[in-house]
């Protein structure tokens, strides 16, 4: 029925597709025309001009005297002021014993006193409500800046327990100006975070460093009004910072500690505004590098409440020396009452090199001797201040200031500095509110003065710094910063600091021979 | 002209006597036995305080005048006489 069927194809003609014509064109754009000009202008001049100087002035009225100077009016004129001026002259030299008498008569009335100069309170800062029940700002940290005029004050507050995101405040009060406002500070730069610390540049007025509750680290660059902050931060908040010494000019090396147990040295080029911080070297006190009479356990870190870096006077011909050996010697004092000898130089992670005999208590404040290179002061919460000597790991001496044997636990010691000119004296102070200097060769007290707040109660002080170029003066910080004038007998020995040094170097000398 | 050396030198003879300089009302130094830059310093700040003194003691009283100025410090004691045309100072270190 079915069967296989083949058509045969088909074709017909496509009634939509048609046969494409190609045709070829051109174009051509205008050539682009360039002309070539040359201009020149006039040839140019040169105009100096130059203004006679005082002593070219002088020079040329010596040397052609005879026009500029009226002869006969001069020797009349000598004439009349020589009787005058000769008798003044021998007025003096008769009187020149009995004036020395005067002033050593009026230095004598104020020979040990300590008296308060300035008490400096920003209102408008100490007004503001620190985020912490019944406590304002208060001043955490002071610096003077090189010149020894301007006084810098880093606001926060002490009794931070956990996170605080509070903002605070630097100020700055210069003494020199003809009217100082003790209720407003000249300048004042605003951080998002409390100052815990604060340091001036040894030698260039310009840079301020902080170190901040967050862990942050900035500089101010007050020259520029630029703050420079650090690339990375400390893990707890930074509780010293210490200007290093560069070892090239163009940089600037700043050492700071944490209670997170690291120290970091940060690196900054000097100009370069849009960089931060960066760290050169990062090092960290861990409990199981310190020997086991420290009574530390375990891995964990050790917090650091203070740090000096051992300062090489250039100026000082008994240090040239060892300047290049004790380079980056730090002396650290931590939470738990160890105080340790660390360098920065090493590079290992272990930057310990010594171990002193511990504190009890957190080791608040530490300074090096400004007269021996050996000698280092510490105190601590234990209320008693230690000399050591670096390479021996007992104390030399201990000295308790009187106030504050009473054992109040409010009389903690915070903060202790060495006299720079009296080899032999230190100053002391802490929750007391009392400030005592003490005397070195006698362990007594030789001096005191009291911190108040306005209604007459005592305050605790938080930190001091002593004044490197204006040496009568220091500053206290506590609610208000103070600023102190020294009698005459604080600031100079009697014996022209000899016996003071032959004291001090024989309390090192102790040292030498005890082991 | 000796005349002047001579009154210097005798005045510098006395003890303690450091320098002396004389100064013209424009304040610049006509003579002097110190160093040049030591003049020219004395010698501006010398100038201006004088004519300030002078002119406080004349507004005080403008009869008044000034006929001797007397600095002493804890190193030195400078002396001014002044006149209306030249400025004698004595620098003196009297404990000397």
């Amino acid at each position: 029925m079915f069967e296989d069927f083949s058509s045969e194809t088909t074709g017909f003609l496509s009634n939509w597709k048609t046969h494409k014509k190609l045709r070829e064109n051109g174009s051509q754009t205008s050539e682009i025309l360039t002309y070539e000009v040359q201009t020149q202008s006039r040839k140019p001049r040169h105009v100096e001009c130059q203004t006679e100087s005082m002593l070219d002035m002088m020079m040329s009225s010596q040397n052609n005297e005879n026009e500029n100077v009226d002869i006969p009016a001069l020797i009349q004129f000598l004439r009349i002021a020589e009787p005058i001026v000769s008798k003044q002259i021998k007025i003096n030299n008769l009187s020149s014993g009995l004036y020395r008498g005067i002033m050593k008569a009026k230095y004598g009335a104020s020979e040990n006193h300590i008296i308060c100069e300035h008490v400096l309170n920003d209102k408008s800062i100490s007004s503001q409500d620190s985020g912490i029940e019944d406590h304002g700002f208060e001043v955490t940290c002071l610096s003077w800046t090189s010149s020894g005029a301007t006084l810098a004050v880093a606001y926060g507050t002490n009794e931070n327990l956990a996170w605080s995101d509070q903002r605070s405040y630097i100020g700055l009060w210069n003494l020199d100006r003809s009217k100082i406002n003790p209720n407003a500070c000249d300048q004042k730069l605003e951080l998002e975070s409390c100052v815990q610390t604060i340091s001036c540049h040894p030698e260039l007025a310009g840079y301020i460093a902080a170190g901040l509750y967050s862990g942050l680290v900035v500089l101010w660059d007050l020259a520029k009004d630029e703050v420079i902050y650090s690339e990375t931060s400390h893990a707890d908040p930074v509780t010293c910072i210490c200007w290093m010494q560069s070892s090239s000019a163009k940089y600037l090396e700043v050492l700071s500690s944490s209670t997170d147990g690291d120290m970091i040295v940060w690196k900054w080029r000097k100009g370069k505004e849009t960089e931060p911080l960066k760290t050169e070297k990062h090092m960290k006190i861990r409990g199981a590098n310190l020997p086991r009479r420290v009574g530390m356990k375990g891995h964990g870190s050790v917090g650091i409440t203070s740090c000096c870096p051992m300062k090489g006077d250039p100026h000082d011909p008994t240090q040239t020396q060892t300047n290049v050996v004790a380079m980056g010697t730090v002396i650290v004092g931590c939470e738990n009452g160890s105080v340790l000898k660390c360098s920065t130089e090493v590079n290992d992670s272990n930057p310990i090199t010594f171990v002193y005999e511990s504190h009890v208590g957190p080791v608040y404040s530490v300074e090096w001797s400004p007269f021996h290179r050996h000698l280092f002061l510490t105190c601590a919460t234990e209320q008693v201040c230690r000399i050591y000597h670096s390479l021996q790991a007992s104390p030399l001496r201990e000295i308790r200031p009187e106030e504050a044997v009473s054992g109040r636990s409010s009389n903690y010691l915070y903060s202790v500095f060495w006299s720079t000119t009296r080899p032999a004296i230190i100053f002391a102070a802490g929750g007391s509110g009392r400030i005592e200097a003490c005397d070195l060769r006698t362990s007594r007290c030789v001096s005191f003065c009291d911190v108040t707040s306005a209604d007459g109660k005592p305050c605790s002080v938080n930190h001091m710094q002593s004044n490197s170029k204006r040496r009568n003066l220091f500053a206290s910080g506590s609610k208000s910063v103070h600023v102190w004038r020294l009698g005459e007998g604080l600031v100079e020995s009697a014996g022209n600091g000899q016996d003071e040094q032959a004291a001090i170097d024989g309390i090192a000398n102790e040292a030498m021979t005890e082991d | 002209m000796s005349e002047i050396e001579e009154t210097i030198k005798r005045i510098q003879s006395h003890k303690g006597v450091i320098g002396i300089i004389i100064v013209n009302n424009e304040g610049i130094p006509i003579r002097t036995t110190l160093d040049n830059s030591t003049t020219v310093q004395y010698a501006g700040l010398v100038h201006q305080l004088t004519m300030k003194a002078r002119s406080t003691v004349r507004d005080i009283d403008p009869q008044n005048d000034l006929t001797f100025l007397r600095l002493r410090s804890k190193k030195h004691e400078i002396m001014v006489a002044p006149d209306k045309d030249y400025l004698l100072i004595t620098i003196q270190n009297p404990s000397e």
